[in-house]
């Protein structure tokens, strides 16, 4: 009986590995695309609606701009009573907004962001890889699906790297998947399933890191459109050092000056550690 | 912390408006559904394990002088023993660090978020990992990543101890406040 089960698993698992190959170029046609034209966080209009496209193309019913997120979509295929969901990422950001994370967690470069607003947008995160495998995975799955009881769905999820970039969208401030978990969407999910790319040509499980950041806009009470000159700059930004120094917990950070001396100053800190998040809530 | 931009404005004497985004926790990779992702990327052959490399840096390792004769004796033996598969795994050859919205989610249901290498050792964020992440290596490991994903989701449907855990575990509530 047992070795049965097992022929049909292993019977299985080849279907669904034939049925990914056979669409190989489709899927890598996808990623590619998706990677040559990059767009920003909560921006990726053309990459969900490439990704939406071929899932609807394979028999998925699309949801597209769930929970209010334009660029979101949830994509299912199957009636099981055992709901899987592949998470897609497709959110572009420039490279080496990053500062130097090799020397965490000691204090790292102060950088200006109107320097560095020419680097150029790319998938420096490797996203459309992570959209590739989540629609290979279910398109893979979906002629089982019915046949093991399982319901598969695709959650296009945007904004990824919101924490990370330079100049976030105004008026956004949680990622995609938060915003979509707030919501509601994963209600009913059982499972979530990913794959990130990385150097090497490993496969691995990595912890990650406890980010938070804050953004703050410094403005002077009766100057010119409350803006601060360059005196208040110098002086607000030994002080932000100061007081970052004095603390126990050393973030990376980065300051922002706009040009002219009316305008006001613009300052993120961007926190590493673990333990920050329960600070937060306490 | 919550004050550092206070306290900095009132110090410089100007006003100060705060945002604070939605904090990453720290991820948490389902025990059992990495367990079966680990086992189909050991077939697929992206285990590093299987590489030579491990192999020379074992060597070089009890070859040294200071490992015990006992020690370098017993590894000649019993090599998986003193050396199990998984014993380089987590050590790359590059520091790689990062922070994901995904760790919200593996926070409240089962999840895994596993790295599948694309080839070289470009750091993520770097313009040359841009590059390396359109090369027929990395549309390759793509492919891997997927049918190690499609097999992780058929093992959660087939095996019926872990179809059952999934089931249970689905006790999903929603989550809101975190700027609180």
């Amino acid at each position: 009986m047992k070795t049965r089960a097992q022929d049909k698993t292993t019977r299985a698992k080849e279907q669904v590995r034939g049925a990914i190959e056979a669409q190989r170029d489709r899927f890598v046609g996808l990623a590619h695309a998706i990677h040559a034209h990059p767009e920003l966080a909560f921006a990726e209009e053309q990459a969900a609606a490439r990704i939406t496209e071929v899932l609807a193309a394979e028999g998925f019913a699309v949801r597209t701009g769930a929970c209010g997120l334009p660029t979101a979509f949830v994509a299912s295929v199957g009636h099981g009573p055992l709901h899987m969901a592949f998470c897609a990422e497709y959110d572009a950001l420039p490279p080496s907004i990053m500062v130097d994370r090799s020397k965490a967690p000691e204090l790292m470069e102060v950088w200006l962001t109107p320097e560095r607003q020419d680097v150029p947008l790319r998938h420096a995160c490797g996203h459309h890889l992570i959209a590739g495998a989540a629609v290979a995975a279910a398109t893979g799955l979906r002629d089982l699906a019915d046949e093991v009881g399982l319901t598969v769905s695709v959650f296009g999820t945007p904004a990824e790297e919101l924490l990370g970039l330079p100049n976030p969208p105004p008026g956004r401030l949680a990622a995609g998947k938060i915003t979509l978990l707030e919501a509601g969407a994963f209600e009913g999910i059982h499972a979530a399933l990913m794959v990130h790319p990385a150097p090497t040509p490993w496969s691995f499980f990595l912890p990650t890191q406890v980010y938070l950041r804050q953004r703050a806009q410094f403005s002077r009470a009766g100057a010119a459109g409350g803006g601060l000159g360059e005196a208040w700059l110098r002086l607000l930004e030994a002080t932000l050092r100061r007081t970052m120094r004095s603390l126990q917990q050393v973030p990376v950070h980065y300051m922002a000056r706009p040009e002219g001396e009316t305008a006001g100053a613009q300052a993120d800190l961007l926190w590493i550690a673990p333990s920050l998040v329960q600070g937060l809530r306490a | 912390m919550r004050h550092c931009f206070g306290e900095a404005a009132s110090e410089a004497g100007v006003a100060v408006e705060v945002d604070t985004y939605a904090p990453y926790p720290e991820l948490r990779n389902d025990p059992r559904l990495r367990a079966c992702y680990r086992r189909h990327a050991q077939a697929l052959g992206r285990l590093r394990a299987k590489d030579v490399r491990i192999q020379e840096e074992l060597c070089s390792i009890f070859a040294d002088a200071r490992v015990p004769l006992w020690a370098r004796l017993l590894n000649r033996l019993l090599p998986r023993l003193v050396s199990p598969p998984d014993l380089f795994l987590e050590k790359l050859p590059v520091k790689f660090m990062g922070a994901t919205d995904f760790a919200s989610v593996s926070q409240l249901i089962p999840a895994i978020h596993p790295f599948i290498g694309i080839g070289g050792l470009a750091a993520p964020h770097s313009l040359e990992f841009a590059v390396q992440a359109d090369s027929e290596e990395a549309y390759r490991a793509m492919l891997d990543g997927a049918v190690a994903l499609a097999w992780t989701a058929l093992d959660a449907a087939t095996d019926p101890a872990l179809r059952a855990y999934l089931l249970q575990a689905a006790s999903f509530s929603r989550k809101r406040g975190w700027h609180t």
